[in-house]
């Protein structure tokens, strides 16, 4: 096998992910202060793995893969599988439950189906062949002896038509396989001789038809990572200009509308179709929903445009630019007052910011810079429909629009570069109801607007963040 | 709400024979406590504990005797017969007989003078009291019963008490005599055993039989909630074990059927990932299979039989570790007096005893004795007579359940090649045989120390 420090799981909208996480307790012995790491990997590895066997369940049905055969709960009063004529399963289809199919949206990545799977030991079978009455015996004289808790996330692709009994040797190849990039892992990360704790990460950069699978010591910065994540770019061929291997930037499979309470990419509950006859561009990547009244903060008449600095933090938060939390509005007001830009007194107030001040908090917390448009009209928005578009494609980061009495966000631009045509896709903070996506949805507070939407007799300014070209 | 017994008939035989003898006795009660619910448990046969007599009897000289004796009947007969840790030693050795599902669940007593009866009560709750504190791998913190017997009036009578609240008094109990035993489900499995246990620089400083005590703990723990496989289907707790079709109801209910089980531990996701590193002296390995085997009642749950072979897992370990243990006792002390010198345990293999399995005469029941190497019928034929008073046919025991691994001795040289410590003692010792190294046999206990160093550990 390769000594690569990744692995690639190819997959397609039929594929069936069975996602292996556990984790093992290996041992590694410290001689003159150089830790054997290879040792301790092939001991353990021929111990726990090759000779003690391994069963794999599906977490959540009673569907057990055992060297062999499957077992699939077989109880007369079952209602989850009937296989046909009382045969054991066959193929992984039968095996596996059926998913209801979800009313609503669903998010194109969502067709994959991952199944989660717990890894346990048989430590105890019905019969064996001889039973050899245990020993205990002493070994002596380790100097330092360090156990490390190994955590692995393995994923398998099968099909529906595999073979059901092919899927327990295809878990273990999958561990085995894990086990080796864990070793390489550690190896390359070792620090003044001793081991360090590697976490998995599971990346789709770009969205592309495969994971990419790597293990990061615990705790390293993302710096130090740095020339390892470049490599990566580079063997995969993936542009250099943007985060796509950050600890942030990880996959996540379960199909989650939410992340910490807020409501992710509310936008795509509307249809791709343009009513005008026009070209969609859209926010790339994920956001998450800030508005009115939450986090139990009543900024209701004046957090608008804190409300919209936020949904843009959670995108480069998304993105993996940045692990810093969202600021919330006082936090946002004081790094105005220690860039000079507000007197202390600001903090606490109920003050209006507008998207220059949005700017000035971008740069200062997350090393953000943004362009700056100006319209001097709400009218003229309609014009600039196609720099807003370039931005889109280019950029991919949401715009913070502030003018008249309002600040909004600017989520897409439908355009149709004939007719002339524009739809702008908003994000309202104004909302002050629950997450409730149909509400959100339906009531208009993310959704596609006309140029009448802009009052002709203001002016409007517009922060554009921009990409930094890191990874 | 009175509690009821079912007890078999072969204790109502016992009882007869009992009354019979007319001797005083004390003695225990063998049987399975039924589910809270049911407020019934179950009394399976009695064991007369052994006088003491016969014990001192054997190690003291003549002339010792008879003083002893003498002085014995004069001043102590009162209450010899009630002798807390006499009692307390026979509960340990008949709990390592026992086959999961079953326990001490009582003390009987026949035909005790007026001042013993009045110290009953405090020996009853006190014994209990101490074999709680000693290891709840014996038996289950439940009620507990006393049988009192009178050979005068020719009657039992079966009362109940908690020995964890002592200030209450002893409950009259319902009784009923059938048979039960022969119809309860056999769970078998066996168990494999593969765990490391890093000794301490303050647990090297004590015994060696403290040492294999807090290894056996640790190693308890690793044995906690499985996932459980009943003939190879895997079942949610609270289901009946054991289907049994409407139709045929009556009869099939009454049928024992032997039950596979599967044991599987989970291996979570860690949560936290922290290197725990630390300086060890020495570590335990222990390797190997355990037969086991448990009852449970027909209409158990899954659960119960989970609990039922559970409990018979950490018994059996224990029951060996503790019969190792104290080896390693009687020769540490050996050692110190021949040598004065500390007995150091570094660098070898000790054979755990193998368990054989025994039927028992009078109740359809496997009890347990273990043997080391050395050891065979008549001396499992010898401990049965004494602490259960029933002689054992060598036919009725089995030695094959389990086999001794087969042992390999350098004979010079202290390094052996590096063998993975996943190899069973038989695969090591076929690779061994297979690149030169010489075989010698393994030797028998208390001396049990074979030097081998396991190049590896995991």
């Amino acid at each position: 096998m390769e000594a690569k420090p990744y692995r690639i799981t190819q997959i397609q909208e039929s594929t069936i992910l069975l996602r292996l996480r556990c984790g093992f307790e290996v041992l590694f012995a410290s001689n003159n202060g150089e830790c054997r790491i290879e040792e301790g990997f092939e001991r353990f590895v021929a111990a726990k793995l090759r000779h003690s066997p391994l069963a794999f369940k599906l977490q959540s049905e009673p569907v057990l893969f055992l060297d062999g055969h499957v077992v699939v709960n077989s109880l007369v009063n079952n209602t989850l599988f009937r296989s046909e004529n009382g045969k054991e399963p066959r193929t992984v289809g039968d095996v596996l439950p059926k998913v209801a199919k979800k009313t609503g949206k669903t998010k194109s990545s969502s067709s994959m189906r991952v199944f989660d799977v717990e890894t346990m030991e048989v430590q105890g079978q019905p019969s064996t062949e001889s039973v050899t009455s245990p020993t205990l015996s002493s070994e002596g004289d380790l100097s330092v002896a360090t156990l490390v808790k190994v955590p692995v996330d393995a994923i398998v692709a099968l099909e529906k038509t595999d073979e059901a009994s092919s899927v327990h040797a295809k878990l273990l190849q999958g561990l085995m396989d894990h086990m080796e990039l864990i070793r390489f892992c550690m190896i390359k990360f070792k620090q003044a001789g001793k081991v360090v704790a590697v976490e998995p990460f599971h990346f789709r950069p770009l969205n592309n038809e495969y994971i990419v699978t790597t293990y990061y010591p615990t705790g390293m910065d993302e710096t130090e990572l740095e020339t390892f994540r470049r490599s990566l770019h580079v063997c995969l061929e993936l542009p250099t200009n943007r985060p796509l291997f950050r600890r942030g930037n990880m996959y996540r499979f379960n199909d989650t509308e939410t992340r910490g309470g807020y409501l992710l990419n509310v936008h795509e509950g509307h249809s791709t179709v343009s009513p005008i006859g026009g070209q969609l561009a859209l926010v790339q990547g994920l956001y998450s929903y800030h508005h009115y009244m939450q986090d139990r903060f009543d900024d209701n008449g004046w957090g608008c445009a804190y409300r919209s600095l936020q949904t843009v933090c959670s995108w480069f938060n998304l993105q993996g630019y940045t692990s810093k939390p969202i600021p919330n509005h006082r936090d946002i007001q004081q790094i105005l007052v220690d860039v000079g830009d507000k007197q202390p007194k600001f903090v606490g107030s109920k003050q209006w910011i507008g998207s220059m001040e949005v700017s000035y908090v971008l740069n200062n917390y997350l090393g953000v810079e943004s362009k700056i448009m100006f319209v001097s009209s709400g009218a003229e928005l309609k014009e600039k429909a196609r720099e807003l578009a370039v931005h889109f494609e280019n950029q991919g980061t949401p715009i913070m629009i502030g003018g008249g009495v309002l600040a909004h966000t600017i989520l897409g631009v439908d355009f149709n570069s004939n007719t002339g045509d524009v739809r702008f896709l908003i994000l309202d903070p104004h909302y002050t109801g629950a997450e409730d996506l149909e509400v959100i949805l339906k009531k208009g507070w993310c959704g596609w607007k006309k140029t009448d939407f802009w009052d002709p007799m203001a002016y409007y300014n517009l922060c554009m963040p921009q990409r930094p070209s890191v990874i | 709400m009175v509690r009821t017994y079912v007890a078999e008939n072969c204790v109502e035989q016992q009882i007869q024979e009992i009354i019979g003898r007319g001797k005083e006795e004390v003695g225990l009660i063998i049987g399975c406590h039924g589910n809270q619910k049911e407020q019934r448990d179950y009394v399976a046969f009695l064991a007369t504990t052994p006088s003491q007599d016969d014990e001192d009897a054997e190690s003291e000289s003549e002339e010792e005797v008879d003083e002893k004796t003498k002085l014995k009947k004069e001043e102590k007969q009162d209450v010899e017969l009630l002798d807390e840790k006499w009692i307390f030693n026979h509960c340990i050795q008949v709990s390592r007989t026992l086959p999961g599902g079953f326990e001490v669940i009582g003390v009987y007593v026949a035909n005790l003078s007026e001042s013993q009866t009045s110290a009953v009560k405090n020996v009853f709750v006190g014994l209990f009291k101490q074999v709680f504190k000693y290891s709840t791998i014996m038996l289950t913190e439940n009620e507990k019963i006393l049988i009192s017997i009178s050979s005068k009036t020719k009657k039992a009578t079966f009362q109940s008490l908690d020995p964890k609240s002592p200030q209450s008094n002893f409950q009259l109990c319902e009784l009923k005599y059938q048979h039960f035993v022969e119809n309860w489900h056999l769970l078998r499995t066996v168990f494999r055993i593969h765990f490391l246990f890093p000794v301490s620089e303050e647990l090297s400083c004590k015994s060696i039989r403290k040492q294999t005590q807090q290894c056996f703990k640790e190693w308890c723990k690793t044995v906690e909630d499985p996932v459980v496989l009943i003939n190879d289907a895997i079942r949610a707790d609270d289901e009946v074990l054991v289907e049994v079709p409407k139709d045929k109801a009556k009869q099939k209910a009454r049928e024992r059927q032997e039950i596979r089980v599967s044991l599987l531990k989970k291996l979570p996701y860690p949560d936290s990932l922290t290197a725990v590193g630390g300086q060890c002296r020495h570590r335990f390995v222990i390797k190997g299979d355990v037969s086991c085997l448990s009852y449970v009642r027909n209409k158990a749950t899954v659960h119960e039989a989970k609990q039922a072979i559970l409990g018979d897992i950490h018994r059996t370990m224990w029951a060996r570790m503790e019969l190792l243990g104290e080896e390693f006792e009687v020769s540490e002390s050996d050692q110190e007096m021949q040598h004065n010198q500390s007995f150091n345990a570094l660098e070898e293999i000790n054979e755990l005893p193998k368990r054989v399995f025994i039927q028992h005469p009078k109740c359809d029941m496997l009890l347990s004795d273990y043997v080391f190497s050395d050891e065979s019928a008549p001396d499992v034929q010898e401990r049965f007579k004494q602490v259960f008073g029933f002689e054992v046919a060598e036919e009725q025991i089995d030695f094959d359940i389990e086999s001794f691994p087969e042992i390999e001795l350098s004979k010079n040289e202290i390094i052996p090649p590096i063998v993975p410590a996943s190899l069973t003692p038989n695969e090591a010792a076929k690779l061994l045989r297979n690149i030169g190294w010489g075989l010698l046999g393994a030797v028998g206990v208390g001396m049990a120390s074979i030097f081998y160093l396991w190049g590896y550990f995991d």
